[in-house]
């Protein structure tokens, strides 16, 4: 186990391209998970062999997108491969710093702590983009049986990882 | 989990060589990447394309805010 880099600076701008590269990777990881770790006041562990797995993977699961018509289809491609290959991958993991906690949802979070923060960066992704499109966020705040059962299945079964939107309850503004 | 009990479960090849980072597929994902940002986003943003930690960790929030 190793401590993470340094997160993202508040008022740093990134494109999605920079997350073809390892170190823009793991800062976009380090960013979301740590977004988990204080809203509910979580340790977190990373591995960065198996960090640096997932970007390969991410990188290698890119390739297989379509190139020759690149729209909408191809971005939510991207968001569902990140989730794909940050899930495959035990990349994170967070231990409570509260002896007790009552909060239902770091139950699901010490649980599945992998597979949330991977639909955590899938949906975080979709969100930034298509919030910067519309103006509006694709998201709803989710209860900890949604969030249980999207980790759950994207752990039995990591193809789910394709319907991260279904699973996370997230809008869209294309039909 | 330290390191080396991950590379042992993982099926496949030496460790070096599944960590090695494919330049060549590196580059055309990142083209991808820039090719989506510019073609499906890039016209059509209301606010600018960058971000932000802060950005994302309200998403994050929000996101599971009924917790």
């Amino acid at each position: 186990m190793v401590e993470p880099v340094a997160p993202l600076a508040d008022r740093e701008t990134w494109s999605l391209s920079s997350l073809a590269d390892e170190t823009g990777f793991g800062h976009y990881l380090d960013t979301v998970a740590a977004a988990i770790a204080d809203r509910f006041t979580l340790k977190i562990h990373q591995n960065l062999i198996a960090r640096r797995m997932a970007f390969i993977a991410w990188i290698d699961s890119l390739a297989a997108i379509d190139r020759a018509t690149v729209d909408f289809r191809s971005f939510i491609a991207i968001c569902g491969a990140l989730v794909g290959s940050l899930a495959r991958h035990r990349v994170v993991s967070y231990s409570a710093m509260i002896r007790d906690p009552g909060d239902a949802m770091i139950g699901v979070i010490l649980k599945f702590p992998n597979e949330v923060t991977a639909l955590a960066a899938g949906a975080a992704l979709y969100e930034l983009r298509v919030g910067a499109l519309t103006g509006a966020s694709a998201g709803e705040p989710l209860s900890p049986l949604v969030v249980e059962n999207a980790a759950g299945n994207l752990a039995r079964h990591p193809e789910a990882a394709t319907r991260f939107r279904e699973l996370l309850r997230l809008g869209t503004p294309w039909t | 989990m330290s390191a080396s009990e991950k590379n042992a479960d993982e099926p496949g090849g030496q460790p070096e060589a599944r960590l090695r980072i494919d330049v060549r597929k590196a580059t055309d994902a990142r083209a991808l990447l820039a090719a989506v940002d510019a073609g499906v986003f890039g016209a059509h943003a209301r606010r600018p394309p960058g971000t932000h930690a802060g950005l994302i960790a309200r998403l994050v929030a929000s996101l599971f805010a009924d917790g």
